[in-house]
């Protein structure tokens, strides 16, 4: 269970990493000149070569990767910010166990497979998956306004009941931690949801939205 | 061998004159060294002054180092008439010496005889040539495994000393197999046909052409002896009795047993050859003989064979390879059944995990079954691996019998068979049990007898007793039978009681060859490096003499038991028989006995029986005894019991036990160590704290050498030194349990209670003996066959498991190749792999292609694999399962009467379902379904038996998935089944699916029920294949599809229809679909039906049934699907009228739209009801789609009715979507 859960974590984090690079690039949050265009899942992924901001990126999923292991993070968001620092955009990563028998995901196969392995392999099925969410922030612009000029981005991550009172012993890097984030930084008025994809794999289930005021301007 | 491809080639084409022929480099050499040694020759023998041709006719190659070497030994040929190849030729050359090969070179020698130097040596000793057979290097035979039993039948007086007892290993082989396989015409020769008869017993286990054979390649003996040129009858004189002092043994043993008409004669021929024949034998090696100075009354003493050989005698009886390989006969008689079997049975037994103590025997010598022919005409490979039992018999044999190989084997397992008394015992105890609760209060004979004498003990020990009463509120007897195996072995011989007595396989001194690739040495140091000297006296076997003594190591028959006498010389059970003669030499050895222990067994149990039934078998020999009841009704001592319990079993048995008591199961045991020998020991409470203090802590059950070492690693010896530690610090060792029993045990505490009904938690079936595969089939082969073994007991033990795990033993890299011990696992590594079955199962076939996939997985190379274990756990039990589990697909098809039940794997859903909608069908639709769940019979031939049938059935196959299938297998069934099958996996391409077989009962309706396969449409059925059927078969489909077409339309109805509706409730909701299309075509909305919302749930909540698939074509696929798809799940994803997949949504809706003018309120709060399921299943992408859809559907359809529906769904899913995100969807 624990193998499973961290290696759950290490998926996720690995794919997050490169979505959150995408976002920003589709988003337009940073120039495009930053970015150089990858490989990714099989699938073309714009990457920032930016070293403050692969950085900052690499550091903060360092930091949220316990938190999926332990099963404590619910959500982890990428905001992204007006210059006055409210959210006009909020992109979901819903992340959840899958349902109790799904190790055989749907019924019919658990029917049919005679065994399960112990053992599952990780890579084929969830990186086909994880292309499909590639795939929808790569063309989820179409489906939302444009975001006002000057915008920045940040991270959130909610948590599951107490997590947050264990956040201080599970800090991974000393200088950079975890902090309770503002009602500025949550709220949103009027936000419009725009579902993006939704996966249920054997090991976990994740869904991404997107959050959008409704004015952005 | 040859090292030159092309020479080889060369010779094998030219004629027996080699050196004639000169072509190339190579045979110019090879013929120029041939004449060489044959000016030589000549010579040699005029400087030696001896002119012999004993070695006429053999041609020796020496390959590597030997002693003498290669030069001598080419000197001895020179002498001696034979000849000296410098390159090995296949054809000419007719005997390899060699000391050690390497295992390249073993592989390469398929047929040719590798003999040890001493050959040589000793025929030249001898003066004659002798047979190569003792001196073979590599023992390729298997088989002639029974030495000593022949004997030991055949003795009725006391058994002589060791040798003697042990001495004619031929004679055995051919006792064994003379009942079965007597030798035509032989015996009546023997004497004067004196060559033949050493054929005969050099390779008893070869037909008479094999016999025939070796006499013509070892050039020594031809055809009587009589042929003039041969050398042979030069030295007639002398080697006609010696081969005779060969073959004698075989006729005396023969004699008892000998079906032959004229084994008198014979004897007392042999009686004269013998006589005849010692003095010369004297003569010619005085030495060497005078040790076995034969008696011509007792033919089993003569020796039959040089000096040397008796020291060897342990090679040729306890090794079943010891002789050549049938290897080059030429055809060999297809095998019988019974030899098969008995190949079978001359794989060794295998030491079973519940055993005690494991005591991995020696291959074939199976005291136990005399009558058995011996088959070693069996070609087995070297070291006699299971392969060739398995493959070339069995495979040879009938087809059954390969499947029953390991049952048989296990059948006839020594150690199988004690394993499983235990279980057997537990059953007796269960037994007496029930039927003790049937008869109510059936008088106890010995509690009575107790309850008669009881007056007589309170008066001797009223005290003690009293005491005891206070002290003890219970008191629990451990009864062990002192050295079982080996007191029941002497029950009989009076003469070796008080005499050291070990009960092994070993029959001979103790010896063994050590056979190549075999490195014992090294074996030895890995294990003692391994446990760090933790057991030095069982480890430590004198390897210096072994070393010092060519090819002879000593013997690894393992110690069974032994008796006290022998324990007092420092002799433990499981020690190797080798060590243990070394270090009693007067040790005598007993065969096993199997009838007679299980004899006395069960005659011990029901002595004890007799006083109680709280009994708890612990095996074969021991049992725990809860005697609190007894005790306080019959108010005796507990000593009391132990003594009348003792002599009772005495008496009834002639074998001695020691009782333990103890106020818990623990320190009734450990009361049973100081009990012993044939006492009695109470370990009272007040003692148990200084008892305990210098226990050492292996003494404690449960405490093996491993933990033990890991103890002694924290510095803890005795049980006093582990009372010190903390329970915290033992279970963080040991694990939570481990630690805490430890903690207890160690103190004297021990809560178990006799139970005597045990729960089995695995069951498993495991060889780490002989196992040698030569190829992944093969490995597969024995896997599947150890399969259907473990399907066996899971049968017996009426369990059926979830988990397989497939263990396995490697041979760990850089581990020698061959075992020390014959046969056995080596230096391995274990590996072992666990899977999850979907089901519970006691299929064979399952486990089987489960283990092989699992063998695959692992990756394991099959040439090392040297032990593989099969368990299943998880088991839960059978009882409810339907008994007939074997049925196949042909079965379930044809309807035969296993189709009555459900095929294994999936009987429990199948009969669940089948119970349901049995039960949930007529209330809510008593009027029959025409065309739907009766749609035309199928692809599969007319049941005809089931036309009687009113029963449901309801039938699911598990169909493997293409990958798993062997074409070949599935080439072999017939037609309508492959194509089946195939239609199974062609359907599976788009949900993967099990085929589901469904006959329907129609209530009320006593007509002809056909098996229902849902058709695939026709458009999809493949010509080819349709072509491919049985006329009928075709005819049938075709009238099947007619019959569809003009059963659809009532089925229809001709006006617009609730697709919906129809499909939430496919079959079974068919008729309340058509009842609602009626109230529909009524216009009577108002009428109040079932909420669809409510039916959803309900429909959708695992418990209920899931309705039989609806069999139409393209709404079929659609219907099939949520059929399938809704198996019992407890949190399935949500599904609107069953749909699931994006698709069929789509296709759901669209229909719905399209097809109704109007929407009816049910019908969209099913929807909202299947959008708030997918908010709460955290789909949005798939509310999404579906709110999108229905957006582009209703909005555009004209009717505003429609868009005003989507407005109420798209209101209550924004509704649930704030409640859940705080944010509604965003509409474009």
């Amino acid at each position: 269970m624990e193998n499973k859960q961290r290696m759950v974590a290490d998926i996720l984090c690995e794919f997050l990493e490169v979505a959150i690079h995408l976002i920003l690039y589709v988003r337009e949050v940073y120039p495009s000149g930053i970015f150089q265009k990858k490989r990714k899942y099989n699938v073309p992924v714009q990457m920032s070569c930016h070293p403050e901001l692969n950085q900052y990126i690499q550091d903060t999923l360092h930091c949220v990767k316990p938190l999926i292991e332990k099963n404590d993070a619910e959500k982890v968001a990428v905001v992204i910010m007006d210059k006055e620092h409210h959210p006009v955009e909020r992109f979901v990563f819903e992340i959840s166990q899958p349902p109790p028998l799904s190790i055989s995901p749907p019924p019919a196969e658990h029917q049919v497979g005679i065994f399960v392995f112990e053992i599952s392999q990780p890579p084929p099925a969830e990186h086909q998956l994880l292309r499909a969410f590639i795939l929808k922030i790569s063309v989820c612009d179409a489906v939302l306004n444009n975001n006002p000029p000057g915008c920045s981005f940040t991270v959130l991550v909610h948590t599951r009941e107490a997590a947050t009172r264990n956040m201080e012993k599970v800090q991974v890097i000393k200088d950079f931690p975890w902090i309770v984030a503002d009602e500025q930084e949550v709220y949103m008025p009027e936000p419009r949801l725009i579902p993006l994809k939704t996966m249920t794999s054997d090991i976990v289930k994740m869904q991404l939205y997107v959050e959008e005021r409704a004015q952005k301007t | 061998m040859s090292r030159d491809g092309w020479s080889k080639k060369r010779a094998n084409a030219g004629d027996d004159n080699g050196w004639a022929q000169s072509g190339g480099y190579m045979a110019a050499k090879v013929s120029k060294l041939q004449e060489q040694f044959h000016r030589e020759a000549p010579r040699e023998k005029q400087k030696e002054g001896v002119d012999s041709q004993i070695f006429h006719g053999v041609a020796i190659y020496v390959n590597g180092y030997t002693d003498p070497g290669a030069e001598e030994l080419r000197r001895l040929m020179m002498l001696h008439g034979g000849q000296f190849h410098a390159y090995y030729s296949f054809s000419k050359t007719t005997h390899i010496i060699a000391s050690n090969l390497p295992n390249s070179k073993i592989k390469e020698l398929k047929g040719e005889k590798v003999v040890r130097p001493a050959w040589i040596t000793d025929s030249v000793k001898a003066g004659c040539l002798l047979s190569y057979l003792q001196y073979q290097l590599y023992a390729k035979q298997k088989g002639l495994n029974f030495p000593g039993v022949g004997l030991l039948q055949n003795h009725q007086g006391p058994p002589q000393h060791n040798h003697l007892r042990s001495s004619p290993p031929n004679a055995l082989h051919l006792s064994n197999r003379s009942p079965d396989q007597p030798l035509p015409g032989r015996m009546p020769h023997s004497s004067s046909e004196p060559c033949h008869a050493q054929a005969q017993n050099d390779s008893p286990c070869n037909g008479p052409k094999q016999c025939y054979r070796d006499i013509h390649l070892n050039g020594a003996v031809l055809e009587s002896g009589s042929v003039a040129p041969r050398p042979v009858k030069v030295q007639q004189g002398e080697s006609k009795p010696l081969t005779n002092g060969h073959a004698h043994p075989v006729n005396g043993a023969l004699k008892p047993a000998d079906p032959h008409p004229c084994p008198p004669r014979a004897t007392a021929e042999d009686a004269a050859q013998s006589r005849l024949k010692s003095p010369e034998a004297g003569a010619s090696s005085p030495a060497a003989r005078t040790p076995h100075e034969p008696t011509p009354t007792d033919p089993y003493t003569f020796p039959h064979s040089p000096p040397r050989e008796d020291r060897r005698f342990p090679v040729s009886t306890g090794r079943p390879g010891a002789h050549e390989a049938g290897e080059k006969l030429p055809k060999p008689p297809p095998p019988t059944y019974q030899e098969a079997i008995a190949a079978t049975l001359s794989h060794p037994p295998l030491p079973l995990p519940p055993l005690p103590p494991p005591h991995p025997c020696r291959p074939g010598s199976h005291t136990e079954e005399p009558q058995l022919p011996s088959a070693s005409r069996s070609p087995v490979r070297l070291n006699g691996s299971h392969r060739n039992a398995f493959s070339s018999d069995l495979a040879a044999a009938k087809p059954s019998i390969a499947g029953g190989a390991i049952s048989e084997f296990y059948a006839h397992s020594r150690y199988h068979q004690i394993s499983t008394w235990r279980i057997e015992f537990s059953e007796y105890v269960n037994e007496l049990h029930s039927r003790r609760r049937a008869e109510a209060d059936a008088p106890l004979p010995g509690k009575e007898r107790l309850r008669r004498c009881a007056p007589q003990f309170p008066s001797q020990e009223s005290d003690r007793e009293n005491a005891f009463r206070v002290s003890y509120k219970s008191c629990i007897l451990h009864v062990d039978m002192d050295c079982f195996f080996a007191s029941v072995g002497i029950r009989d011989q009076p003469d070796l009681k008080g005499k050291p007595v070990a009960v092994t396989s070993n029959r001979g001194l103790g010896r063994a060859t050590l056979r190549p690739g075999a490195d014992p040495q090294m074996e030895r140091q890995y294990y003692q490096r391994k446990y760090s000297a933790a057991e030095p006296e069982s480890l430590q076997a004198d390897l210096n003499e072994v070393a010092g003594q060519d090819s002879s190591v000593l013997s690894m028959a393992e110690i069974a038991s032994c008796s006290y006498e022998a324990r007092a010389a420092g002799i433990k059970n499981g020690m190797f028989f080798g060590k243990a003669k070394q270090l009693c030499p007067a040790l005598q050895s007993v065969p096993y006995d199997f009838e007679a222990y299980k004899e006395v067994a069960l005659a011990m149990y029901e002595t004890l029986a007799s006083y109680t039934h709280d009994i708890e078998a612990l095996s074969c020999d021991e049992v725990l005894i809860d005697a609190t009841a007894l005790l306080s009704e019959l108010s005796i001592s507990p000593e009391d019991l132990a003594r009348a319990i003792r002599e009772d079993i005495k008496e009834k048995t002639g074998c001695s036990a020691s009782v333990g008591m103890g106020s818990n199961i623990l320190l009734a045991r450990l009361a049973t160590r100081k009990a012993k020998p044939d006492g009695q020991y109470m370990l009272r409470s007040e003692e148990v704290d200084a008892f305990i203090q210098d226990l050492s802590v292996t003494s404690l059950p449960g405490v093996g050498p491993v933990m033990g070492r890991k103890l002694s690693g924290m510095g803890v010896k005795t049980c006093g030194d582990l009372q010190h530690i903390s329970q915290s610090q033992l279970q963080k060792a040991f694990g939570p349990r481990t630690g805490q029993t430890l903690f207890r045990f160690c103190r004297g505490l021990d809560d178990r209670l006799v139970r005597y009904e045990k729960e089995r938690k695995s069951i498993s079936a495991e060889m780490n003996y002989n196992i040698r595969f030569a190829g992944v089939e093969e490995a597969e082969a024995f896997l599947t066959n150890l399969s259907s073994e473990v399907q066996r007991r899971l049968l017996e033990a009426g369990q059926r498991g979830r988990r397989v795990t497939l263990k396995a033993m490697v041979r760990k890299a850089g581990a020698p190749v061959e075992s020390a011990k014959y046969g056995g696992h080596g230096i391995c590594d274990h590996l072992a792999r666990t899977v999850t079955l979907a089901q519970a199962t006691d299929r064979g076939q399952l486990i089987a292609s489960t283990v092989i996939k699992l063998f695959h997985s692992m990756k394991l190379p099959a040439q090392d694999m040297r032990g593989v274990g099969i368990q299943v756990q998880q088991l839960e039990g059978a009882h409810s399962a339907p008994e007939n589990h074997k049925c196949s697909i042909k079965d379930l098809l044809l309807g035969q009467g296993p189709a009555a039940r459900s095929s294994s794997a999936a009987a429990d859903t199948g009969s669940e379902r089948g119970r349901c909608s049995a039960a949930g069908r007529p209330s809510r639709s008593p009027e029959p379904v025409p065309g739907t769940s009766r749609d035309p019979p199928p692809a599969t031939p007319p049941p005809s038996p089931l036309h009687s049938r009113t029963t449901r059935l309801n039938l699911s196959i598990e169909v493997p998935s293409p990958s798993q299938v062997d074409r070949s297998v599935l080439a072999a069934l017939p037609a309508e089944l492959r194509e089946q099958v195939e239609q199974s996996w062609s359907r599976r391409e788009r949900r993967p699916g099990t085929l589901l077989l469904e006959i329907p009962n129609q209530p009320g309706q006593s007509g002809p029920t056909d098996i229902v396969l849902e058709l695939p449409d026709f458009s999809q059925v493949d010509p080819d294949v349709f072509a491919a059927l049985p006329r009928e078969l075709q005819e049938e489909l075709r009238s099947a599809y007619h019959r569809k077409l003009n059963a659809q339309p009532p089925a229809k109805p001709s006006e617009q229809r609730n697709p919906l509706l129809q499909l939430r409730q496919p079959g079974a909701g068919v008729a309340r679909a058509k009842r609602r299309y009626k109230r529909k075509n009524a216009l009577s909305p108002v009428k109040k039906v079932p909420s669809p919302l409510k039916r959803h749930v309900t429909g959708s909540s695992p418990a209920k049934a899931q309705p039989p698939p609806p069999l139409r074509s393209r709404e079929a696929a659609g219907g099939l699907k949520c059929s399938l798809g809704d198996q019992p799940h407890p949190r399935a994803a949500p599904t609107l009228a069953g749909a699931c997949e994006m698709t069929d949504i789509r296709a759901l809706l669209r229909e719905w739209v399209t097809s109704i003018s109007e929407p009816m309120e049910e019908d969209v709060l099913q929807v909202v009801k299947y959008c708030t399921d997918l908010i709460e299943d955290k789909d949005l992408e798939k509310l999404d789609l579906v709110i999108k859809y229905m957006k582009r559907l209703m909005q555009r359809s004209e009717d505003s009715v429609w868009s005003m529906a989507f407005d109420f769904v798209l209101d209550n899913v924004q509704m649930v979507v704030q409640q859940a995100y705080g944010s509604i969807l965003k509409m474009a």
